[in-house]
């Protein structure tokens, strides 16, 4: 069991003036990535970690490792390290990176660590799809790689028994709207949507019940709410879903909202290693977003 | 009574059925065709779009529905044909590869796949032992038969008797998930060969009793696409080398590309290996009647139609497929379904237009007066006569085709004394639907009655049930928003103005839900979108010269088409049916260097544009028009439009200002401001 025990606020100066850090990052792909990365650089050692869903590959430091056998091959580097706090920096991290590393810290005899995620400062307006061509990239490799099964967090399904979907809600109603297609009413049964309310900025939280009302008509249970910036809230929040779906049913989890929404996820999928999750693995595009907004510290203990 | 006619008609999906669906299913009406093929010891490939009753068709075919105990009588030969159910779970199957799991990957795969044949299998046979047959009993229940002990040595926990096999497998998937949750941590569990297990549990059965000599198992894999190529391939040898009594069919949509290698250098061959169902070839008036049947079965299970009621029995009855194809029971089906969606002629759409001022000011007003001379001494009414509306609209055309406005009128005057329409009669059946269309299209407030009607709504639907569906439960949850009072003791027709405001709404809502189609969702409602709009602008043109365009072909030879990400988006567009891939006229291809394939935006798409749902006319784009289309920047696609425009004279004064799609789908009829 893992939990998420404190959040708080921290600044680029805070981080920067760490020391004897182990800090596993990705690559940035805008203003707060690269902010991020510049002040954790020279704080201890740093790991580079990025997942590769087509070949279902870890880079970890440039060294491709399978998802099966990560957990050793972590704790093989980090053996004879000197450090006295691990960070995940979960902005420039995707969330399988920081789901795989939640789940090596899990099996570790490491007691804390701390996640880091900085809050934008805008977002670029959102596309009209049915009149705008203009924000359309025609270029395959945008977009996601499709709902593909993680090792470790995947189950085979009976037929004769559906599921609830538990989704946290983001801008784009394809993202869900392609997993109930695909699935198209064979293992999922309903769908419990958690939008991010009150979102980063005001206003923010419209444009994904705009996208998404229409795809939750058919199967969509009563909306839930939490804060879009605190994991604390989300876990809470799934953890009360659970509570109330009753034992015997089967649960599915498609993180589709926040990061920290996300983070909230990852944890909760590894305390419950009955549910089952669904991701679609979203290309990150640097361009969506700019500045950089509120820097939150979460500190997740092992039990 | 509207909520429970929507309950029945919001069933759009096979998987919103319960597997049992007896008395659900309209038997296809090239059943008997397919049936054959069922028969032949071979496997069975079911081809169909997206929403054309495959997995229905499937689960029909399985256990649940043919022990139903919904059925009166059930003869023993069902035991010659027992179907068994797998739908892979896509994105848990993705999973399953050399990456994560070595050279295991194909036994972890296997073991998957009987984990979920062993449910059914034990659900099948759950059902035989509860079914009564109408000719043979069991002295003892197959439930109570040893399983092999081959297996029971082999496999540890393997229950000895067949009752057992449910509790077994449950076991057994639990410890494969426990595993699969901690790959680091647990052993491996004993993996399986499905075909081995099975045929010694069917051998078993057969042994038992002389009443199951004849036992033999269909295995049905849905979705069969969405597996990868790999695992399709694993399934390919099962295929090749299946014989009674295990064979092993797959469903997928029509125009995936589906992987028919095996392991050995032996492809799946068709005919010899495998035979095809297409479930969406219709001939004729065969789809007309199909839904008109599923229309019915529908409506029925709330309404009682009187002189209907023995008709229900025969939709979901094989025994009554010959009559079902008797011309009288067609005329009265047909008649039922065109009293509930009733429709308005060509003609009387035409009339309607020019009876109703606002409709025939867009007429006089935009497309006769400005062709005629600021000094004629004609007037524009005088091409307009309520007597005659269909030449009227033909006027207006024609006006804008460089005719002389002092010769049609003079032919418009004989035509208005002597009433001989014939001089007319080849343009009005050329000409009138574009014509019609183009009216409304200028008349955005006014929905076109040209989409409403039962045979409209077979040509909206294009052979997909499910499009005919939606469109009805559109219909009906429309007419009950404005207060329809749906009659329990007959058929309430639905107002045409209601089903044309529903088509344009079930429209949209496609084109919505087209982002939802595969990974390249987006990109496909980006396609259709800009397809759309035009094809919206060649039906702007006022002297509808290429009228209803709608599909298209490419000047090029289809190898040709060397854009790689116009080519996937082609093909991903046909697979979910997005465009409907037709054989082109290759008569034409070497005048032309035209494509021998062309492609029809799917009709359901046409209302939201305003567009002709009909074949008629096609337009031929080059290379690069199709690449600006399918794979350009909004700039590119804009540059694209803005040359037609000009080149069609729509919008001239406008045409200037056209810098984005936008401005291009707000703008279509500036030109009347």
């Amino acid at each position: 069991m893992i939990s998420i025990n404190d959040y708080k606020p921290i600044t680029t100066e805070e981080l920067t003036n760490l020391t004897n850090t182990l800090c596993f990052i990705g690559p940035p792909i805008d203003q707060r990535g690269e902010d991020l990365t510049a002040a954790l650089n020279n704080t201890g050692l740093i790991v580079q970690v990025s997942f590769q869903v087509k070949e279902y590959s870890i880079e970890v430091d440039g060294n491709k490792v399978g998802t099966v056998g990560l957990n050793g091959y972590l704790n093989n580097i980090i053996e004879g390290k000197k450090f006295d706090t691990i960070y995940i920096e979960s902005t420039t991290l995707g969330f399988v990176e920081v789901l795989l590393l939640l789940k090596w810290f899990s099996k570790s005899k490491i007691s804390t660590l701390n996640v880091i995620y900085a809050e934008p400062n805008k977002y670029k307006s959102r596309t009209n799809y049915m009149s705008d061509f203009g924000k359309h990239e025609f270029d395959l490799s945008t977009h996601t790689e499709g709902f593909k099964a993680i090792p470790g967090f995947a189950k085979a399904l009976s037929q004769s028994t559906k599921s609830i979907l538990i989704s946290s809600m983001g801008f784009e109603r394809s993202r869900l709207g392609q997993l109930l297609s695909l699935d198209d009413g064979a293992y999922i049964n309903s769908v419990v949507p958690i939008f991010g309310t009150p979102p980063y900025q005001t206003g923010w939280d419209k444009h994904s019940y705009f996208q998404n009302v229409e795809v939750l008509s058919s199967k969509g249970e009563k909306p839930q709410f939490v804060a879009a910036n605190s994991p604390i809230d989300m876990l809470e929040m799934l953890e009360y879903i659970k509570g109330s779906c009753g034992e015997d049913n089967e649960i599915t989890l498609a993180p589709l909202g926040t990061k920290p929404m996300s983070i909230a996820s990852a944890v909760f999928l590894i305390n419950n290693p009955k549910i089952t999750l669904k991701y679609d693995h979203p290309k990150r595009k640097g361009s969506r977003s700019t500045g950089l907004g509120k820097i939150h510290l979460y500190e997740i203990s092992r039990q | 009574m509207s909520d429970l006619l929507l309950d029945s008609f919001s069933k759009s999906r096979a998987e919103e059925y319960p597997l049992d669906v007896w008395n659900n299913f309209v038997i296809p009406p090239r059943y008997k065709e397919y049936s054959r093929l069922f028969n032949y010891r071979r496997a069975v490939m079911i081809e169909g779009g997206r929403g054309s009753g495959k997995t229905m068709f499937l689960k029909y075919h399985c256990h649940n529905t043919r022990f139903s105990k919904k059925r009166t009588s059930i003869p023993s030969r069902e035991l010659k044909h027992v179907g068994l159910y797998f739908r892979p779970d896509t994105d848990f199957s993705a999973m399953i590869n050399e990456f994560n799991f070595g050279s295991d990957w194909q036994k972890v795969f296997k073991h998957y796949v009987l984990l979920g044949l062993l449910e059914d299998f034990a659900n099948a046979l759950h059902g035989i032992a509860n079914t009564t047959f109408e000719d043979i009993s069991f002295s003892m229940s197959p439930l109570s038969c040893c399983t092999p002990t081959s297996l029971q040595n082999a496999i540890k926990g393997f229950p000895t008797k067949f009752e057992g096999l449910l509790d077994f497998q449950k076991s057994a998937l639990a410890k494969f998930n426990l595993w699969l949750n901690d790959i680091d941590s647990f052993d491996r569990p004993q993996l399986f060969e499905p075909r081995t297990i099975i045929l010694q549990l069917i051998d078993q059965l057969k042994n038992f009793a002389p009443e199951l000599n004849d036992l033999s198992f269909y295995i049905y894999f849905d979705e069969f696409e969405n597996l990868t190529s790999n695992q399709q391939k694993v399934i390919n040898n099962w295929m090749k080398h299946g014989k009674h009594p295990l064979i092993f069919n797959a469903a997928y949509k029509k125009g995936a590309k589906v992987n028919r290698e095996t392991s050995s250098n032996e492809k799946l061959v068709l005919r010899n290996d495998y035979k095809v169902v297409d479930l969406e070839r219709f001939e004729g008036q065969e789809f007309k009647s199909f839904a008109s049947e599923v229309l019915l079965l529908k409506l029925m299970e709330e309404i009682n139609i009187d002189g209907y009621e023995d008709f229900k029995k025969y939709f979901c009855n094989e025994e009554f497929l010959e009559y079902r194809n008797d011309d009288q029971y067609k005329q009265n089906i047909l008649k039922a379904a065109r009293e509930f969606l009733p429709s308005y002629s060509y003609p009387e759409i035409a009339s309607m237009i020019i009876n109703e001022p606002s409709l025939s000011k867009r007429l006089e007003k935009f497309l006769i007066s400005p062709t005629l001379p600021t000094d004629s001494k004609i007037k524009a009414e005088e091409f307009i006569h309520k007597d005659f509306p269909e030449e009227s609209l033909i006027n207006g055309l024609l006006l804008n085709r460089n005719t002389s406005p002092d010769s049609l009128l003079k032919k418009f005057n004989t035509l208005i004394n002597n009433g001989n329409r014939s001089t007319y009669k080849s343009q009005v059946d050329q000409y009138l639907v574009g014509a019609i269309l183009w009216v409304y299209l200028s008349a955005s407030w006014k929905r076109c009655p040209a989409y409403a009607g039962f045979d409209r709504f077979c040509m909206l639907a294009k052979g997909n049930m499910r499009h005919f569906i939606e469109l009805c439960y559109q219909s009906i949850s429309l007419a009950a928003l404005k207060g329809i009072n749906i009659s329990k003791d007959m058929i309430t027709p639905i107002p045409q103005e209601i089903q044309a405001e529903a088509a344009v709404e079930s429209s949209r809502l496609e084109i919505e839900k087209v982002d939802e189609l595969g990974q390249h969702g987006e990109k496909l409602r980006f396609i259709v979108n800009r397809l759309g709009l035009f094809f919206q602008l060649i039906q702007k043109r006022k002297s509808q010269s290429e009228n209803e365009v709608n599909h298209f072909s490419i000047k090029v030879s289809d190898d040709l088409l060397t854009d790689k990400i116009t080519k996937t988006l082609l093909d991903e567009a046909v697979i979910w049916s997005v465009l409907i891939e037709v054989a082109g006229d290759t008569k034409r291809k070497s005048e032309n260097e035209v494509s021998s394939k062309e492609y029809m935006l799917h009709p359901i798409y046409s209302p939201h544009f305003g567009i002709s749902y009909r074949r008629k006319k096609k337009f031929d784009f080059s290379l690069g028009e199709i690449d600006a289309i399918f794979s350009g920047s909004e700039k590119d696609y804009v540059n694209l439009c803005k040359k037609y425009q000009k080149a069609w004279k729509l919008n001239t004064d406008e045409s200037e200002k056209t810098e984005s799609a936008r401005v291009i789908q707000q703008g279509l009829f500036d030109d009347f401001n």
